[in-house]
């Protein structure tokens, strides 16, 4: 079974985006459009092998969501990635310290993003 | 604000538009100002972005033909009638890397602000009034035999030093650079 992969993003664009480059390297895909819908999906899946998360979104966004989760020791060891316009140091360690395990100012780089997820969860 | 202030502000606008236009697939040629009401296209996408911090507030607006728009999506467009949202979502997207952009340049100066989310409009025989006090950078690009238009107002306190000197180089990562913890 293919290993599965949370995008969230308030920007169907960027969602599609990165889902084609993930399925064709033959993840599957599930999609979330704000933070407060990512956190119902993670709460419902229990075989998601990562999260790539924006930081600004509406109802909740990508930090809150992070924080939020880490709470459920389930989710202790859940890989999030965070992919996001924002850049400033003091945000990526707000990031740091409430569990995401990296961080990628948009645009991505779709070679160095897919090796950076086979790298942390292997092969789809 | 001083009016040299008001030119360093305006710089960091146009040199983020000079580099996230291109990379959003919309080439763009020098800046010049808007032409105040010559014939405009009928149907323009306006994507407006409002930010604040301790010291800087204000809004950024792009607007631009919803066919340049179009002909800039990354993806395949949807055939129905669905390929006008697609286009809204893109606007979107590319005004969120433009102040994000333009946010990197003002950290850079000491300021720092707090953006919105996008929000996009569609208008029909838009007109836009002159200048008025609050405008820092109001600028009119070519895009091939089209154009995209930014108005950026930003205000401050009376009497108040906004920007600092540079601190040197930018401490945000490389876009598309992966680094993790």
């Amino acid at each position: 079974m293919a290993k599965k992969v949370l995008i969230v993003d308030d920007s169907r664009t960027v969602r599609q985006q990165l889902g084609i480059v993930l399925t064709e390297a033959g993840y599957e895909v599930v999609e979330a459009s704000d933070g407060l819908d990512g956190a119902e999906k993670i709460a419902t899946s229990n075989d998601l092998a990562m999260v790539i998360c924006d930081v600004n979104m509406p109802r909740m966004n990508g930090i809150e969501m992070l924080t939020f989760l880490k709470q459920d020791p389930r989710h202790a060891n859940l890989l999030v990635l965070m992919l996001t316009t924002e850049g400033q140091p003091a945000l990526i360690a707000r990031a740091k310290a409430a569990g995401a395990r990296g961080w990628i100012v948009k645009p991505f780089k779709p070679d160095l993003l897919l090796g950076t997820v086979r790298k942390l969860v292997g092969a789809a | 604000m001083e009016a040299s202030e008001i030119d360093a502000i305006r710089e960091i606008v146009i040199e983020a538009s000079r580099h996230v236009f291109p990379s959003c697939g919309i080439a763009v040629g020098e800046a010049c100002d808007p032409p105040e009401n010559g014939a405009e296209d009928a149907k323009q996408l306006v994507a407006f972005m409002g930010f604040a911090g301790p010291i800087l507030r204000g809004t950024l607006a792009l607007v631009a033909p919803i066919e340049l728009m179009r002909s800039s999506y990354p993806l395949p467009l949807s055939d129905n009638a669905r390929w006008e949202f697609d286009v809204f979502d893109w606007s979107g997207e590319v005004a969120n890397r433009l102040l994000a952009n333009i946010k990197n340049g003002l950290a850079a100066r000491g300021v720092e602000i707090e953006a919105s989310t996008p929000r996009v409009m569609l208008a029909e025989h838009l007109h836009v009034t002159r200048s008025v006090k609050g405008t820092v950078c109001s600028s009119c690009f070519a895009s091939g035999a089209s154009w995209v238009k930014i108005w950026f107002d930003a205000m401050a306190p009376d009497n108040q030093q906004v920007l600092r000197e540079p601190q040197g180089p930018s401490a945000t990562p490389p876009e598309g650079d992966v680094l993790l913890f």
